[in-house]
């Protein structure tokens, strides 16, 4: 498939996602993999801020825990926490060259094999609601057409977000970043029972969650809850 | 403020506006706080002239006038949900910058609310009062994932499962989010007596 016919489809499926009643955790999940594959990252993620300008990771193209930390560690320091505050791109083609900006975070991530880092705002007009986050494991710039492209992904990220605003009537953004945020610890908390109740990882756990959300037609934010509340007990195999 | 699906009633309220508001929510089934709880996310109804028509028949029941604005804030973390915290004003008018204070009161209440239901009404237990999301940010997702093991490991609710792991940080005086990589990484497991 031509990269351009690539693109198309993953708008395409993108828009499709923003019906009425729309799981804002699946989208991100989706546009995470979409990164993955469209811009030949190695590995993406979304963080959101809260209220009190604290950064989440929402969504990561993979579970592994140690990704995750290495997303979590940017609220000390790291191209996310800077692309936050300025509200424009980071670009560091190469990690190396970054130890003395960001020691513990450029030392992370080389520990994980990653040797360039690119951050994007998620931008709703002036206000900056969080950071796209991409991961290379060769030492080279992104193409300015491949920024757009990504700019892009984190442009629907930001719609989808607050596309709910439109269906639920009056809700603010503050209600919205909640949910995303909240809904983002229901499927932490439901990893882990699953793990605890099948004793697998929790990496493992979460694969087997989505993949059944997917074959079931579930909403994940409602199948993790119904999972961590206990609701929902049926072995989740593969 | 309203706890538990279950047992759905008032604990507190500050005055007598509150204490109708709490009333007539629960009366009429309809309202913030009923709609925070359902759909798990912050109702924030700012102006509530025009924003309390989605609620007419709670709107109806209000003296009027003595609402202007009304802010509805879940207890909760994650799939833990133990009440709603609602707050008015009698001017309109968004919380603007409080809005962040608000949010930290409510987690700070969600906290108190899970402990207090732990050590039961003459318990003296202090879980080292660590502040949670803010000062854990690099280990919540461990933090979060480690309450699910336990509690899909012992068969405990979530809420029970959350409270053994900061008691047990706690009584060893190591950090939560140290306990919680340990249980995910099975090094400790917590038996049935936490």
């Amino acid at each position: 498939m031509t990269r351009e016919r690539q693109l198309v489809g993953a708008f395409v499926e993108m828009a499709d996602t923003l019906v009425v009643d729309f799981d804002v955790a699946e989208l991100l999940h989706q546009l995470a993999d979409h990164c993955v594959e469209l811009l030949e990252a190695a590995a993406a993620g979304l963080m959101l801020a809260d209220e009190r300008n604290t950064l989440h990771i929402v969504a990561a193209s993979s579970e592994r825990t140690r990704l995750l930390e290495l997303f979590q560690l940017q609220n000390h320091q790291g191209p996310c926490l800077d692309c936050f505050d300025s509200g424009e791109p980071v670009r560091v083609p190469d990690l190396a060259a970054a130890a003395e900006r960001w020691p513990v975070f450029a030392d992370h991530a080389q520990e994980q094999g990653f040797a360039s880092v690119h951050a994007l705002p998620l931008r709703l007009r002036s206000t900056i609601i969080g950071a796209l986050n991409l991961f290379g494991t060769t030492p080279t710039p992104m193409s300015e057409a491949d920024l757009k492209v990504a700019q892009g992904l984190a442009d629907v990220a930001t719609i989808g977000i607050l596309q709910e605003r439109a269906i639920r009537r009056g809700s603010t953004l503050t209600e919205q970043l909640q949910h995303a945020l909240n809904s983002r610890v229901i499927i932490e908390q439901a990893k882990g029972v699953l793990a605890g109740r099948e004793s697998i990882d929790v990496d493992e756990a979460f694969t087997r969650i989505r993949s059944y959300a997917r074959s079931n037609n579930l909403r994940l934010t409602d199948l993790a809850h119904a999972i961590a509340t206990g609701q929902h007990s049926a072995r989740l195999s593969v | 403020m309203m706890v538990d699906e279950r047992r759905r009633g008032t604990v507190a309220t500050s005055d007598a506006v509150a204490d109708r508001i709490e009333q007539l929510q629960f009366g009429l089934g309809e309202g913030p706080c009923i709609e925070s709880f359902t759909t798990r996310r912050p109702v924030l109804a700012a102006d509530w002239a025009s924003e309390s028509r989605r609620w007419p028949a709670f709107a109806d029941g209000l003296e009027a006038g003595s609402v202007g604005a009304m802010f509805a804030l879940p207890l909760q973390i994650g799939a833990i949900t133990l009440g709603v915290l609602d707050l008015y004003r009698t001017a309109p008018g968004s919380l603007g910058s409080a809005l962040g204070d608000a949010l930290l009161a409510a987690e700070t209440v969600t906290l108190a609310l899970l402990d207090a239901h732990e050590r039961g009404p003459d318990g003296d237990g202090d879980h080292g009062g660590e502040r949670f999301s803010a000062s854990l940010s690099e280990t919540e997702v461990q933090v979060y994932q480690a309450t699910g093991l336990i509690s899909g490991e012992l068969g405990v609710p979530l809420e029970e499962a959350f409270v053994r792991l900061r008691a047990h940080a706690f009584a060893r005086d190591r950090l939560v989010g140290e306990v919680a990589r340990d249980i995910i990484a099975r090094r400790i497991r917590l038996d049935g007596e936490g």
